[in-house]
Order: C-alpha cells, then sequence, then structure tokens
C-alpha cells in the first residue's frame, strides 16, 4: 500500500498514435517520423530537468504515461525518462508507474522489457470485444488483439492490469454491452475503467452523428447500461470506486485517486496538465519545442498557458466535486483540516434534501453519492458550486 | 403669434407609415440634419424600434415657411397605433386643433384608426386626410378616399395622396395642415393654464413635464401651481422639443412645450392636471383625463426576492410616466413578495415588463394575465377579483360576473365566416354586421375581455391572412360561469398558476395547461407529477420522469477545469429557474402556460 501521506504524482504525455480513433479529441499527432520518439524523449529529459530545478521536494508515489499512445515508445526509451526522473525527483518504492497500452501495438516480449524497464501497471485501450463497436469507434485493433494482448501482460508478469472499456457506443445493446462485460471479467484482469461514449462535436463521429448517419442512444439506454455494468462487476468482486472506474479490493489506480483526492501533480510533455502549487496549467501543445536538436531546449521551453490560479474557495470547490466521483466520498473533519470549511454545516440543506431523495448518505464520517446517483452526479456537484 | 401656430397629430394604424412620414416631416422642415436622421427618430425607446410601434408618444416642434411666403411653428405630438394605448391617443388629441389621419392606400381604414378618428371628433378636432403608400403595387389611393369620404365624412378631394417612404407629397401635407387645421384660441393675457399631457423623471432635474399651454403664459422662474394638489414649484428650465430640448423663456397660449421645477415625488406631477401661476391663479382647472382604467392584471415578481425594493422603485418610476399603470403589493407562496399589476392590455403588460428588466436590470416572473371578475356573494355583498388566489370557495359565491367589450372587426368581406366562427368560439354575442364598402365589412360582437386576452389576436390573424383589424371598449360585466383552475406540481398548489376558466372550457384548459408545463419543466432528479383540478377533482395529470443522465464519465487531471465550468454554466442556467417546493420551474414557464396554442 502506498501510504496517505502528503504526495505528488507524475503524469507523462506522449501525444503520438498511430491514427487517430473517430471519437477521440484528445492531444495527439499520426506518428510520421519513427525519429520523433527519440527526439521527444529527449525533450521529455530536458523539461524534466529544468521542471525538478525549482522543485520543492514532495515525494512522489505515482507515475502515469498517457497519451496518445505510449505503447509506441521504446522499452529503452521508458527506461530513460524514469531514470531522470529517478535522478530528478527521487523515485522511492513503492511506486505505482503505470502505462497506458494500445492492444494493437503490444506483444509479450515488449511487455516484459517494459517491466523490466520499471512499469508495474498497465492499462489497455481494449474499448470493446465486438470487431463490429471497434470499426465504428476507428480502432485499428480486433477483439482476439485485446484478448491476447491481456494474455501476454499476464505472462509477461504484470499483475495490475486495467482495461478500458467504452459503453454507449450507436447501435450497442444491453446484450452486446454485457457480452463485452463477460468477455472481459473472463481474462480476470485486477481493474476495470468503464467510460460512457462522449461525442466530441469535431470528430468523425461526432460528424455522423450531427449528419443522421448515427444515433446516440437515448439516455434511458444509457442508464440501463450502467445500471448493468455495477450489478455484473459487483457479482465477481470489482468494486466500484469511481463513478467510471472498478477494481478488485486492493487494486485501485492511486495515480487516478490522487486526482480526485485533489492532490497536486507534474504534467509533463506536450500539452500536459499540471496542478502545482495551486495553479492548474498546462505545457505548449507545440510539439516540435520538444522535437529540437539535443541539448538545445531554451528555458521554460515546455510552458504554455495557466488554466486557473486558485483561491482558497476554488481549491475546495475543486476538492468537492473531484471527492463526491470517489465510492469512499469525502471524509468531513480532513476536510475541515485541509480546508477550514465544515461540508455539513455549510450545504446542510442541499446536504439534507439529497440524503432524502436518496441521493447522498453521510457513513463513518464519510460524505458520499450512492451509487444510483452517479449517473446524475453533474446535478449534484451544481449544487455545490458557489 | 397664435395665427402661425398649428398642434396636430397623426392617426394612422400600426404600418401605415405615421413614423416614417413623422421622420419625413422632420426631414423636410430642416428639423434634423440628415447626418442627425435615423429611422422612427421620435420613437424614443429601443423597444419601439425593435418592434416598429410607438408606444410613448414623443412631442416636436417644427418651423416651416408655407407658401403663403409666412413662418408657421407646427407642433406635432406623435400618437401610439395599438389598441392597447387609446389612453395615450386621447392624451395628445386633447392638445391639439387637429389631426392628421394617414391610411394606408392599399389597406384602407382600420378598426382602430376608427376609434381614434371618432375620439378626435369627439373632441372637436379638424380632421386632415393622408392617403399613404401610394408607391406600393397593391394601392389603390382613390378607392381608399372613397371610403374615407363615406366611412369618416371628409371631402375627398382635401385628401392628399403621399408615399412617405419615397418622400412624395410631404410638402402638400404640410400646407393641408395650415389650410385645414384651425390655429389655437387661448387668451395670452388670461390667467395661466397649461394642461400636462405627460411626464417623465429625470435623475438630475426631477419630474420633467409635458405640456400645452391653453391660455395665458409662463416663464422661467414662475412659480407655478398644481391645480390637483396645490403644491408650488419655481419654473428652473422651460424648454420646446426642436426635436432636442431646447430651452426658451416664454410660452405662450398655444405653444407646447417642457418644464422642469425641481419636482422631487413621482406623485406630484399628475397627467392630465393644469398648472397655473401661484400669483394670478385661474379660476378651475382644464377637463383632464378621465381615470384611465386596467384592464388586464398579472402579478409580476423578482426572482431575486432582495430585488422586491427595487421592483417598487421602478414601478414608481415608469408610473410617471404611464398613468395608466396600476400596481399594489401582493404575495404568492410560490413566488414571495411582489405585485399585481394592471395593464391597459397584452401589449402594455408586455412593454412594461420588458422596460423593468432592460431599463432597471430587474430578472422579472410574470404570472398568467387575467381581468377583473365581480363576484355576488352568498351574503349579499359583492367582491373584485384580479388574482386567482383570492377566489371565493364555490359554495360562498352567488353569481360571478366578468367583463365584456364590445369589439369592432373590420375585415374583407371573404373572411367574414372564419371571424364568426372564431367569435362565436370565444362565447362572443354577435351584435351587428355593417359595409363599409362594396369589399368590407365591420363585423361586432360583444366577448368577454378574458377571451380576447387568451390569444384572440394571434386567432384572428391566422385566420385572416392578417387582414383583420380589431378595436375594444369595455361596456361592463355580465354573469358568466366560471370556475377556478388550481395547477398542482407534485401535489402542492402553484398559486401563481391558478387561472379562472370558463367550465365548459375547463377540461381543454387544464390538458392544454399541464401538457404545456410538462413540455417546458425540463427533467429534474425526481419525477414530477402535474396536475389540473377544479377544488379537489383533478381533471388533467401529466408526468415529466426522472432525470437518467447528467455525468461527465472522464474526470483526470487534465479535465478538472472543464467539468468546473461545466458545472458552473449548469449552475448559472438555475438562475433561470424558480425553485416551486422541490420542482425548478423555468421563469417563462408562467406566461408561456397562458399562451396558448388554438386548436
Amino acid at each position: 500500500m502506498i501510504n496517505q501521506q502528503d504526495y505528488r504524482g507524475i503524469y507523462i504525455h506522449i501525444p503520438f498514435c498511430k491514427a487517430k480513433c473517430n471519437y477521440c479529441d484528445f492531444y495527439s499527432v499520426p506518428l510520421a517520423d519513427g525519429d520523433w520518439l527519440e527526439k521527444y524523449t529527449r525533450g521529455l529529459a530536458a523539461e524534466i530537468q529544468q521542471r525538478a530545478s525549482s522543485y520543492d521536494g514532495q515525494p512522489i508515489r505515482t507515475v502515469y504515461f498517457g497519451g496518445g499512445t505510449p505503447s509506441l515508445l521504446t522499452p529503452a526509451q521508458i527506461e530513460t525518462i524514469l531514470a531522470k526522473l529517478d535522478q530528478a525527483f527521487g523515485l522511492h518504492s513503492p511506486m505505482e508507474i503505470t502505462m497506458e497500452a494500445n492492444p494493437a501495438t503490444v506483444d509479450q516480449k515488449y511487455l516484459r522489457d517494459c517491466r523490466r524497464a520499471g512499469i508495474n501497471r498497465l492499462s489497455l485501450g481494449v474499448q470493446s470485444f465486438i470487431d463490429r463497436e471497434l470499426h465504428l469507434l476507428g480502432r485499428l485493433h480486433s477483439a482476439r488483439d485485446s484478448e491476447e494482448a491481456v494474455q501476454a501482460a499476464f505472462a509477461a508478469g504484470f499483475d495490475n492490469v486495467n482495461l478500458d472499456l467504452i459503453y454507449g457506443i450507436p447501435g450497442q445493446t444491453t446484450g452486446d454491452w454485457e457480452y463485452n462485460l463477460h468477455r472481459a471479467m473472463a481474462l480476470a484482469p485486477q481493474h476495470l475503467s468503464l467510460y460512457l461514449l462522449q461525442l466530441e462535436p469535431h470528430t468523425p463521429l461526432g460528424r455522423k452523428v450531427e449528419a443522421g448517419q448515427l444515433y446516440m442512444l437515448e439516455d434511458e439506454e444509457e442508464y440501463q447500461l450502467y445500471r448493468t455494468s455495477q450489478e455484473l462487476l459487483a457479482q465477481k468482486n470489482y468494486r466500484q470506486y469511481e463513478i467510471s472506474n472498478f477494481a478488485l479490493p486492493g487494486k485501485e489506480c492511486h495515480h487516478n485517486l490522487l486526482y480526485w483526492d485533489s492532490r497536486e501533480y507534474i504534467g509533463l510533455g506536450a500539452g500536459a496538465v499540471s496542478f502545482i502549487n495551486r495553479v492548474r496549467f498546462r505545457n505548449t501543445a507545440r510539439l516540435e519545442q520538444y522535437l529540437q536538436a539535443a541539448g538545445d531546449y531554451p528555458l521554460n521551453f515546455w510552458q504554455g498557458e495557466i488554466l486557473e490560479e486558485m483561491d482558497e474557495e476554488q481549491r475546495w470547490v475543486d476538492a468537492v466535486i473531484l471527492g463526491l466521483r470517489t465510492a469512499r466520498g469525502i471524509n468531513l473533519k480532513d476536510f475541515y483540516r485541509r480546508f477550514g470549511v465544515d461540508l455539513h454545516q455549510k450545504y446542510a440543506e442541499v446536504i439534507q434534501e439529497m440524503k432524502t431523495g436518496g441521493f447522498m448518505i453521510i457513513r463513518d464520517g464519510y460524505l458520499r453519492l450512492t451509487p444510483s446517483a452517479y449517473f446524475i452526479s453533474n446535478q449534484i456537484l451544481a449544487r455545490f458550486i458557489q | 403669434m397664435q395665427s402661425n401656430i398649428r398642434n396636430f397629430s397623426i392617426i394612422a394604424h400600426i404600418d401605415h407609415g405615421k413614423s416614417t412620414l413623422a421622420d419625413r416631416l422632420l426631414q423636410f422642415t430642416g428639423a434634423l440634419s440628415e447626418r442627425e436622421m435615423r429611422e422612427q427618430f421620435l420613437d424614443k425607446m429601443d423597444l419601439e424600434r425593435e418592434k416598429g410601434i410607438t408606444i410613448k408618444l414623443q412631442p416636436v416642434r417644427l418651423n416651416y415657411r408655407a407658401a403663403d411666403g409666412q413662418d408657421y411653428i407646427l407642433n406635432l405630438i406623435d400618437t401610439p397605433g395599438h389598441v392597447d394605448f387609446s389612453y395615450e391617443v386621447s392624451r395628445s388629441l386633447a392638445c391639439c386643433e387637429g389631426a392628421l389621419l394617414v391610411v394606408d392606400a392599399s389597406q384602407g381604414i382600420e378598426a382602430q384608426t376608427l376609434a381614434n378618428v371618432y375620439m378626435a371628433m369627439d373632441l372637436n378636432l379638424e380632421i386632415v386626410g393622408a392617403v399613404n403608400k401610394i408607391d406600393l403595387p397593391g394601392a389603390d389611393p382613390e378607392k381608399v378616399k372613397q371610403e374615407m369620404e363615406e366611412v369618416l365624412g371628409l371631402d375627398k378631394n382635401d385628401i392628399v395622396a403621399i408615399s412617405a417612404k419615397l418622400g412624395i407629397g410631404i410638402e402638400e401635407v404640410l400646407e393641408a395642415i395650415i389650410k385645414f387645421i384651425p390655429p389655437p384660441r387661448g387668451d395670452e393675457q388670461a390667467p395661466l393654464q397649461a394642461l400636462i399631457f405627460d411626464s417623465y423623471f429625470d435623475s438630475y432635474k426631477g419630474a420633467i413635464c409635458y405640456f400645452r399651454v391653453v391660455s395665458g403664459q409662463v416663464r422661467k422662474g414662475d412659480i407655478i401651481r398644481m391645480m390637483s394638489t396645490g403644491k408650488e414649484y419655481e419654473v428652473i428650465e422651460l424648454g420646446v422639443f426642436t426635436p432636442y430640448m431646447t430651452e426658451v423663456e416664454v410660452l405662450k397660449a398655444g405653444e407646447v412645450g417642457y418644464l422642469a421645477a425641481g419636482i422631487k415625488n413621482v406623485s406630484d406631477t399628475k397627467v392630465g392636471d393644469t398648472i397655473t401661476l401661484a400669483n394670478r391663479p385661474a379660476a378651475e382647472p382644464l377637463p383632464g383625463y378621465k381615470e384611465v382604467k386596467p384592464m388586464v392584471y398579472c402579478g409580476l415578481y423578482p426572482l431575486e426576492n432582495n430585488d422586491y425594493e427595487r421592483l417598487r422603485d421602478a414601478l414608481d418610476k415608469l408610473k410617471l410616466n404611464d398613468a395608466s399603470l396600476f400596481y399594489e403589493p401582493e404575495t404568492s407562496e410560490a413566488l414571495g413578495f411582489g405585485f399585481r399589476c394592471g395593464f391597459l392590455g397584452l401589449l402594455h403588460l408586455e412593454i412594461i415588463k420588458e422596460r423593468l428588466e432592460r431599463e432597471f436590470d430587474l430578472s422579472l416572473l410574470a404570472t398568467a394575465p387575467g381581468v377583473i371578475y365581480q363576484i355576488l356573494l352568498t351574503d349579499g355583498s359583492i367582491i373584485y377579483v384580479s388574482n386567482p388566489t383570492h377566489w371565493p370557495a364555490p359554495q360562498k359565491i352567488e353569481q360571478v360576473f366578468e367583463p365584456f367589450v364590445k369589439a369592432p372587426i373590420m375585415v374583407p368581406n371573404e373572411y367574414v365566416g372564419p371571424v364568426m366562427e372564431l367569435c362565436q368560439d370565444k362565447r362572443g354575442i354577435f351584435v351587428n354586421m355593417e359595409y363599409l364598402s362594396t369589399q368590407r365589412v365591420m363585423i361586432t360582437y360583444k366577448l368577454p375581455l378574458a377571451e380576447i386576452l387568451y390569444d384572440f389576436f394571434d386567432a384572428l390573424k391566422s385566420r385572416t391572412r392578417g387582414y383583420a383589424s380589431l378595436d375594444y371598449e369595455f361596456i361592463g360585466y355580465e354573469p358568466g360561469d366560471l370556475v377556478k383552475l388550481d395547477i398542482f406540481l407534485n401535489g402542492e398548489v402553484v398559486d401563481a398558476l391558478s387561472m379562472i376558466v370558463h367550465r365548459d372550457r375547463a377540461y381543454y384548459r387544464a390538458r392544454n395547461v399541464t401538457e404545456k408545463l410538462r413540455r417546458i419543466i425540463p427533467r429534474q432528479m425526481y419525477e414530477v407529477v402535474i396536475q389540473a383540478g377544479i377544488g379537489s377533482k383533478i381533471i388533467a395529470r401529466e408526468t415529466i420522469k426522472a432525470m437518467r443522465k447528467d455525468v461527465l464519465a472522464k474526470c483526470y487531471g487534465g479535465d478538472v477545469t472543464r467539468k468546473k465550468k461545466l458545472l458552473e454554466k449548469q449552475k448559472e442556467g438555475k438562475k433561470r429557474m424558480k425553485q416551486i417546493g422541490r420542482v425548478e420551474v423555468p421563469k417563462d414557464a408562467f406566461l408561456t402556460v397562458l399562451k396558448v396554442d388554438n386548436d
């Protein structure tokens, strides 16, 4: 277990993909030049060096390689980055080091080498076990690739594997979704992230829906899929610990818990978001800043835009809307200690109304949403916004 | 020289081009340079320009050198053309010796025009006729002149044919005004009598009175006395409208102008009051205006409860310009503290509400508009009820009486059938039918005013392709079989949505309103049951299912800011809602509910 003392996490963004998925509006670019990864790794190393020089020394407990497609990195590049992080920030066990991977890009040997390089948690972007759905999402892999990737991960020695699945895909029935869940659970991953398909307007999928060629599911249908997940996963001992996340006991993702605990994190790489010393900012999304010749990085080349500079109140509002995403909820005493705000008293009326409606409970000093309220959680969270 | 003064107003139906003609008169007489000119110059409010109608009259003084070589002062007092504002029209007319009647060359005389012309004739005003829009393809000036001669008794040879838009015939209009409208004949040496026909509040100068000097004269520095209150003030500023306010030293009998006298109190400048001089008062005040009675009532509530005082101040200020506005405090269980307000009509209501929101930055909620009922109770007493909340229990009611109006409707003869059908539908009682010409008919009905409030205009327009015009005047109370229809949200009555309806329509209205509410109230965290009932008997029911989905599935480091913005927006959206019990109702629901689409 990672202790609950004050700690920070590091997020590393790898903004490359072989091809863009139909639903994705994250920052990523098609990998045009094999050389880029090597250059980008050097850019990251330079950023790590610069960022660490002003770092306050809080211990780092988690590292998360996200993307894009981090599994495009070679094990050697991963090793380089982690070594640089250790040298600059100090990585001390126990560490959770996660890498997102695309099932189409990995095999057992690659995964074993990644593990040797230091990765100890793997998050596989499976999305679906139905090829028709994968095609619709624009994924490059098949259901079979996913299955093989999971098996390869276990064979490579990983004992902490997450599968990402997407539900609410146009045309998806409850039967389709149950099938997906059963296939996923049959592989016995330690962790499952189930995401409702979010329609982004400027994506191929968004345009098809706009044009009336595809139809999103009704709210009621999406809700039924969500309830199905909650029921099926509970039967197999997967505990829901956040709105979209389920894990076997003890296998929750610490890096993500850090976000929902409203702790600070360092985001590295193009377009990555950091939250440090009460400022939330995004690195430059200009990839060329990172792809320069070795050693030629100007000071603060990674800097981008400030998203929020938070005062005390904004900080605790963050803590409420993030904390209520988790099944554990908000420890009211802790909250008071951290922010000096007595939530129970400040929102007595809202909390009472939500309790009466069956949307919230207070138990053992924790304020939390009931699982049946997760799917309308925005309604509740909005009541806590000032 | 009074012989060189002409005071006149313009009577015209909406869209017959009155404001455009006024613009041309301003241009032609050089009151405004090209640079200063903009459309509908005398319509001061943005609202008027937006809606293309005149609400508030705005006087102007024109200097004109006529064909006879003499210089004349023409005081134009513009008038509104909507049925709601006939009171304003009568105020303008009382200050004039004549009226310019503008009729569209393709439309002919409309009901409202006729009513205003009769009003002018009653006041012994000379009528100068003008047929406008002769440039349009469908124009038939000769036929319209003929109609004006037959219906109004004007000499068709004296009627001017013009196009205000193209500036044709403007000079002829000015010459006709000088030729036919008599000059004022007040005694300049007599004690001062000046009629206040409008006033407004200026934050620096206090109340500003617009007036017409009928006899005597007034100077800057004079001590004036308001004859209704006896209160006295010193004239600080005196002026005329060129159309800008321009100071002058003296205003004499026959002239039109304004004055400021440091009048702080809104209620001290009563429209219709007579101003005289303190040291030489007139013996008698001028005949004022008859007190105008509101016809339409609704509740106005601030969305933010602490805006109540601001709303009161705003109403006080509007009241100064608008004697017809009535208001008194009331409370609603659902809406809190607000005012019951009385208006001349629906347009008046809408305008006041919009002005309160725009000019005073208030967010308001309006309840369903209704009329004032006369109720004979079983104990023999009579009460008047305009707020459905105060409707007595059925067993206490002996008989209900509702206001009726006489409504002449002018329409091309091919629409007689649909119009009569509509009136019949609205519980109308046929009075008579007259042919104005071979193609145009005036049908007169007696109608319950409440039915006219309830989408009558829209229905009339759609059934006659916009050709019908309507006027109405209150004629008295008549018995009616009326009941109170209550609306319930999750079992709790929403007092602000209660309405008085005819028993035969109650079921239809109940269905209509509940269905409308179902569509207008967004899904909430809880199921919402909407019911309508008379007394304890429920006659319609709708359900809004609980909201199923409102979630951000992914929320990690980079998403937090976006997530927060989303929630803030959501929170902002709640401000457009009124919390009633546990149900959030959009604030415009109250008015929308009553604007029921016909059939």
